[in-house]
């Protein structure tokens, strides 16, 4: 062996200077737009001045060096580690043992980056009695389901090796495999309880392809292919991912269908919360009853928890009463919930009459140190980093009996995806998705019909003499007082049902105006849209994963596919499926049409396109969601969700991992087009 | 002995060849048998590459298979009518096949690919062969029942002589596409990039390598001989070469081959296209001496000092995970500049082995080529299985950093 030359101290700075100063802006040019643009959206359209502006930059600065190290890690450590089990395992093993592996990498990877909480988020919002099966199995059943989706990935990724191992193309799995899964989520929509996991099974179809799983299974599946002896072809290592993310939702349906079963049908709001069924509905709960008057309390509206009580006025009142002055009370009915989110959230106007008198102390919204994220964090990625890793190399080395090669250059590279990985996810907490919440909950203004609920303020030693008459141009009579607050006069409408002429006190609603103050203003709308387009397209940008398969495919072809194009051309179709996904929301649209259309249209698609290609694009629908978009996204569909009331935001990941596969595939064939014009424009001698 | 060596010398009229000395002190030790034989590169059109694929599997060659891609200008008309036309480059996937045959069967094999492929219609690739010595485990045989079989008679292609192979080793990101870009304006040929790792530097630095890119993209141009100086003095100025670090250019001998003219793509404003009519007159004058323009002599003296004459480039073909070993025993006998490219193999010859392949290219002077060939072939696997190969071609000059 040679020796090592050593470099003085000056020399090895500079260069070490260059390196980084080469990858961070590189990352700082793909977060600069979904940065910039949400700016722009919260301060020149929503006109909302930015909370905690210097927290938040910090949190992005975290997230600029999060993906420079994570993305540098990749490529020296992991991916290097990924490719040479793939080229080994052919050489040593037969196929049963690959197959094996690929199980357990494949199950480890779903364990290991625990995308299902973010689908807890999703489904938040998902009531009991409407959703009874969706509700079980995100929460009760959520086990079963983390091992149904980890099943499918498994399988996946042994299918995957198996065809790279006989050399099988990629069209035909793709007319096996969608088709089927199509054909259950049609089935699926046809039953009431079924139909409800839909979305759910596509969005863990969407989600489990985390920003590590990606480049480890394509790193893999390159150093399988390789020694696959082909010749030519350059879809070597593509087409996992694909299955990955179709795999799981089969694996969700198939979990479905046999939940169904033991589940007790929807019903009514009124008929599950009534004493005579608690046996039945308290089987949601793990037979908890106690649970169930949570459930009616923190997701259910005034008809349900009458009916809890038996519509008992007297028995209701006083529980309503209850909260405010008991915190036992309290703890019990609201759960993680404040009184003042309650009454923000989900009380009636009868119950906030009822509460008026009580004076609730508004809290401080409660941040979190930086300390506990970075904690929290760190457990989340030594999880989700460590555990794949070790595998590998214990895989590597003791059963495949072979040396790391650079182990160095690998032992620096797995520091940097751990040290990327913890700062990334930490700076999403604390900058990107806290700017991202602001705005997707600033946004539902945009096309707000009514005035929101924000708090209520009670006024002491208020006195009827206070008040004066005005008119409006119908003619109509109205009453008003003049509050004097922060050296400001102005005029209150005055409301006899909030007044209290006994104890002189009134308590005065505070609420939010609409931003464009008409019904679903067609504006306010094209604003939402537009800003789903953007938040896509930005999002996915930035996304580590995306940028990973760029590399490989700009490798792979030479450089006659760039990876800008590649990221550019995902980047605009996530775009365009969260405008989908979001319109699902917004209009209720029935999410198996959205699905039935835009995965026909994709098989159509395929069937034009090379086969090195339609891989490529299969992929590149699962690596999209993950972890800067999915946080981003999710604060969105909720916050809008949440304005029109609507059951859950499922649904836009789906839509956002299948509209890029559409957009890579017309740009394969476009690119094709270009070609063939090349070699027929000379060959008409 | 000598005599006869020494009168092959003469009765060849031959300049110095390195690869001649390596076979001559490689036959007189006796261990390892050196084959004459002809290396065919075929460069074409990925939608092309299964015909050819298919074709060597018949013939049972050892075929060896980089990815690619060309690089051609197109050129648009500026919109809404303003005077004056674009020109950017378009890039399209293509396939590099390399194997090697006897040196009698060269012509009918580029014959009968060049009537498979169609590459007598300008933009669908270039073919050619190289005289080289291969070492390695078996002479490369061939099934002849089917080369006869696909024999073309009287094909009106004319192979060109007096071509010359240029091979650019860019260290920099994005110059491969600057110097195909160059190359394209000279009119020279269409540029094929590939990809490859070059460790020099960071073989011999701590973990600190890392910040330095071991990625090196390699342009390769086809070129008639008679420029093919001038063209490197000219490419390596543009390029910058003559600072450190930056890459070098080595030029090797084409026996035979067909040249790919199609070097823009864009609107025809005559009957037949200058790339047409370049190729028509190649073909009928055989050679490209015609198109001499560039005055080699009056460019080459102030640049001298960059220019190494009577070089060689050793190639191996190996698994991958020798490839650090045979690296360091190049480095070690003071080679250096290995460039390593990821293979493929097919044969027609049964069921291979599950490896993954890379070929290494080093250019050096001919005083080092018999210490680098007797080295790597101690190291190497020759003798015991039909994988390492080891090939050693002629040189003429090449162009480096002067120190």
């Amino acid at each position: 062996m040679l020796d090592k030359k050593r470099l003085p101290i000056g020399d090895s700075l500079a260069m070490i200077g260059g390196y980084a100063k080469s990858r961070i802006m590189g990352q700082i040019k793909s977060v600069a737009f979904i940065i910039l643009y949400l700016v722009f959206f919260q301060v020149a359209i929503l006109r909302t001045p930015l909370a905690n502006a210097w927290g938040t930059a910090g949190g992005i600065a975290l997230v600029v060096f999060g993906l420079a190290f994570f993305l540098e890690g990749l490529v020296l450590g992991m991916m290097p580690i990924g490719e040479r089990v793939g080229v080994k395992l052919p050489a040593k093993v037969g196929i049963v043992p690959i197959c094996i592996f690929g199980v357990i990498l494949g199950f480890g990877s779903t364990l290991a980056e625990p995308a299902i909480s973010s689908l807890k988020t999703a489904g938040a919002t998902i009531t009991a009695w409407d959703s009874p099966l969706l509700y079980m199995i995100l929460d009760k059943y959520s086990g079963m389901l983390v091992n149904a989706v980890g099943a499918g990935v498994g399988l996946a990724v042994a299918l995957g090796m198996c065809r790279f191992y006989y050399g099988w193309n990629i069209k035909p799995i793709i007319f096996v495999v969608i088709p089927l899964v199509m054909a259950m989520t049609v089935y699926a929509s046809f039953n009431a309880n079924l139909s409800k996991i839909i979305g759910l099974a596509w969005d863990c179809g969407a989600v489990t392809t985390g920003a590590v799983t990606v480049p480890l299974v394509l790193a893999l599946g390159i150093g399988v292919s390789r020694t696959a002896n082909k010749g030519s072809g350059n879809d070597g290592g593509f087409g996992i991912i694909m299955l990955a993310s179709a795999f799981p939702i089969a694996a969700v349906l198939g979990l479905g269908l046999y939940l169904n079963t033991l589940i007790p049908a929807a019903t009514t709001e009124e008929v599950f919360f009534a004493p005579e069924n608690k046996t039945v509905s308290a089987q949601l709960f793990n037979g908890n009853e106690a649970m169930i008057a949570e459930h009616a309390f923190t997701h259910g509206s005034e008809a349900g928890r009458r009916a809890l009580f038996g519509n008992d006025s007297a028995q209701f009142d006083k529980a309503v009463m209850a909260i405010a002055t008991n915190d036992s009370v309290c703890k019990k009915y609201l759960g993680n919930e404040t009184l003042q989110e309650w009454l923000a959230l989900r009380a009636s106007d009868y119950e906030r009459g009822l509460l008026s008198s009580v004076e609730i102390a508004s809290e401080a919204p409660v941040t979190e140190p930086l300390s506990t994220t970075l904690k929290e964090e760190t457990v989340g990625g030594l999880r989700a980093v460590i555990p794949l890793t070790l595998l590998l190399i214990l895989v590597l080395t003791l059963f495949l009996r072979e040396k790391i090669r650079n182990k160095d250059e690998v032992a620096l590279g797995l520091t940097f995806t751990l040290v990327g990985m913890i700062l990334l996810t930490s700076g999403i907490k604390l900058g990107l998705g806290s700017l991202g919440g602001e705005v997707g909950s600033q946004l539902p203004k945009a096309f707000a019909s009514e005035e929101k609920f924000v708090e209520q303020v009670v006024i002491n030693n208020f006195d009827s003499t206070m008040l004066y008459s005005g008119i409006s141009p119908e003619g109509e009579n109205l009453t008003f007082f003049n509050l004097y607050e922060k050296g400001e006069v102005k005029p209150v409408e005055f409301n006899p049902a909030y007044y209290d002429s006994e104890k002189h006190t009134y308590t005065q609603i505070i609420t939010e105006k609409p931003l464009f103050n008409s019904k679903l203003s067609v504006l306010g709308l094209v604003l939402v849209l537009l800003f789903a387009f953007g938040l896509g397209y930005g999002a996915t940008l930035a996304e580590p994963a995306l940028n990973a398969l760029g590399i490989t495919v700009e490798d792979l072809t030479v450089g006659a596919i760039k990876r800008k194009q590649i990221v550019q051309v995902v980047s605009v179709g996530v775009g365009m499926g969260i405008v989908l996904g979001l319109a699902r929301i917004l209009f209720d649209l029935p999410l198996v049409w959205l699905i039935v259309i835009s995965y026909g249209l994709l098989l159509i698609l395929t069937i034009f396109s090379e086969d090195g290609f339609a891989s490529i694009a299969w992929d590149s629908g699962g690596v999209t969601t993950g972890p800067v978009t999915v946080p981003l996204v999710l604060a969105l569909g909720l916050g809008i969700g949440g304005a029109l009331n609507i059951s859950d935001g499922f649904g836009i990941l789906a839509m956002a991992s299948a509209w890029p596969i559409i957009t890579v595939l017309l740009f394969g064939i476009f690119t094709r087009l270009k070609q063939r014009k090349t070699l027929k424009t000379n060959d008409n001698e | 002995m000598n005599d006869n060596m020494e009168m092959e010398k003469a009765s060849r009229n031959r300049a110095f060849s390195p690869s001649r000395t390596v076979w001559r002190t490689q036959m007189a030790k006796g261990i390892y048998t050196p084959h004459r034989v002809s290396l065919i590169t075929c460069m074409i059109n990925n939608n092309l590459a299964p015909v050819v694929q298919d074709f060597l599997t018949q013939l049972e060659v050892d075929a060896y298979i980089e990815q690619a891609r060309n690089v051609r200008e197109l050129v648009k008309p500026l919109p809404f009518g303003i005077p004056g036309d674009t020109v950017k480059l378009r890039s399209t996937p293509s396939t590099i096949f390399r194997f090697t045959v006897p040196r009698e069967n060269v012509r009918d094999t580029i014959g009968a690919i060049i009537a498979l492929a169609g590459l007598n219609v300008p933009g669908r690739g270039t073919i050619f062969s190289q005289d080289l010595m291969e070492f390695s485990n078996q002479p490369p045989v061939i099934n002849l029942a089917f080369l006869d079989s696909k024999k073309v008679e009287n094909n009106d292609v004319t192979l060109l002589n007096h071509l010359s192979y240029m091979i650019c080793v860019l260290s920099e990101n994005g110059e491969g596409d600057n110097l195909a870009k160059n190359a394209l304006d000279l009119g020279i040929c269409v540029p094929q990039l590939t990809n490859a790792t070059g460790n020099d530097i960071r073989d011999q630095l701590g973990l600190i390598r890392v910040t330095i890119p071991a990625e090196k993209e390699i342009v390769h141009l086809i070129m008639p001989e008679q420029d093919s100086s001038s063209i490197a003095q000219l490419l390596a100025e543009q390029a910058k070469l003559d600072r450190p670090g930056r890459g070098f250019i080595y030029q090797t001998p084409i026996t035979v081959g067909l040249i790919d003219t199609y070097m823009k793509i864009g609107g025809q404003k005559f009957a037949a296209s200058m790339e047409q009519v370049i190729a028509a007159i190649d073909s009928l004058k055989g050679n490209t001496n015609w198109r001499r323009r560039l005055d080699a002599e009056g460019s080459a003296d102030n640049r001298n000092a960059c220019v190494h004459s009577d070089n060689c480039e050793v190639t191996i073909i190996s698994d991958e995970d020798r490839i650090d070993d045979l690296r360091a025993t190049c480095l070690s006998v003071g080679a250096t500049g290995a460039t390593t490219t990821r293979i493929t193999r097919i044969s027609g010859q049964g069921e291979l082995g599950k490896q993954s392949l890379v070929r290494s290219a080093v250019s050096i002077p001919a005083s080092m080529a018999d210490a680098v060939v007797d080295s790597l072939l101690q190291i190497s696997t020759i003798d015991k299985e039909n994988v390492d190969k080891i090939k050693v071609l002629d040189s003429p000059s090449t162009y480096v950093r002067a120190l």
